[in-house]
């Protein structure tokens, strides 16, 4: 979090969702992103720097966002698995790998957007 | 040299220059479709960008639309905004469904996908169908009920799935009689939509359902008889 910019790591392996979510992500102020199509990328991404975010489509190729929670928790940086597997099973276990949101399709960007903020708002106010 | 010595040396130049000829004619096609489809993917990136910016821009739509006439051109144009269309609405909900569905309507893609029905590329049909399904209303209903009676399997079970995902309860009445064989996998995916999205059912539907000569529709409307709303 650099003068209360947040840069957010978006990963979505399909072109059109990844354009209209970092083109609505975009449209906030404070928001800085970066996109990545694969869970490799994703994971050479997270090995390097460091997030205040992660919006991640659950079954990314090469690598699902679930394998690379894991990383995320080490590196202190939540994550948002948006699935549309809408299975209670699998929303159980995405929290208790150590996710911080759990969306599910079909969903809403500006609720994607919402739900982002409220992360921050909450770090923000436990820092 | 013998005339047939000759003969044999002119054939194997003939059979060379056949061969050398294919090999052009190959590296020439294949380079038209390698360039043809790079081509295409830098104007199907112009489409997402437009996209975007008319769902994540309602205040630009305007704009947006003028931007998207000028670019359907070819019929091949049509096809991939209406591909596009479906996968946004397929995993968008809210504002960016509906704006999805307008852009749609308000471009009458629906006489595109409806004319599709008719292809006779079974994967083209079954295309349209999931479009309907996903952009479509009850009114089309009509449009895919014929389709239960298509030769081919996939057409069937995809016709059986949409009817019901886009007409629900009066949908399911109105291919009671109709519904032939139903596979576990057709069953299932009906039962998952049904239950999924809840709605209502007269008793004398249920009834109706009960008591149909398909073993399949008797089993569902057990499960219907928990779980659906019937009002008289």
């Amino acid at each position: 979090m650099e003068n209360n910019t947040f840069h957010i790591v978006l990963a979505e392996h399909n072109e059109l969702l990844r354009k209209v979510l970092k083109d609505r992500l975009n449209i906030e102020e404070n928001f800085k992103i970066s996109t990545v199509v694969d869970g490799l990328e994703l994971q050479a991404y997270l090995l390097e720097n460091s997030y205040d975010l992660i919006i991640a489509e659950e079954l990314l190729p090469f690598k699902s966002a679930f394998e690379l929670l894991k990383l995320a928790n080490e590196k202190n940086i939540p994550m948002i698995i948006i699935s549309d597997a809408d299975l209670e099973e699998k929303i159980l276990e995405a929290f208790s790998l150590g996710a911080a949101d759990f969306i599910d399709k079909p969903f809403s960007p500006n609720e994607m957007v919402a739900r982002a903020k409220n992360i921050f708002r909450k770090r923000l106010q436990s820092t | 040299m013998s005339s047939g010595d000759q003969i044999l040396i002119y054939c194997i130049y003939a059979i060379l220059i056949l061969l050398i000829l294919v090999i052009i004619g190959i590296v020439i096609s294949r380079s038209h479709f390698i360039l043809y489809n790079k081509n295409y993917h830098r104007r199907e990136k112009t489409l997402q960008s437009i996209l975007s910016m008319i769902l994540n821009h309602p205040d630009k739509k305007k704009t947006g639309y003028s931007k998207l006439k000028k670019f359907l051109k070819s019929d091949k144009d049509y096809r991939v905004l209406v591909d596009l269309l479906t996968s946004l609405s397929y995993n968008f909900s809210g504002e960016y469904f509906k704006r999805s569905k307008a852009i749609y309507d308000d471009f009458q893609l629906e006489h595109y996908s409806i004319k599709n029905l008719g292809s006779t590329s079974w994967d083209r049909v079954v295309e349209a169908i999931i479009e309907l399904s996903v952009l479509g209303t009850e009114k089309h209903t009509k449009n895919i009920l014929p389709l239960l009676d298509h030769h081919n399997f996939h057409v069937r079970r995809q016709a059986k799935i949409a009817i019901v995902e886009i007409g629900k309860g009066k949908g399911l009445m109105q291919m009671e009689h109709k519904i032939g064989v139903m596979s576990s996998w057709t069953y299932i995916s009906l039962l998952a939509i049904l239950h999924r999205t809840p709605f209502k059912l007269g008793a004398n539907d249920l009834d109706k359902l009960q008591n149909s000569k398909n073993p399949s529709m008797r089993k569902l409307s057990a499960h219907l008889r928990r779980f659906s709303v019937v009002y008289e």
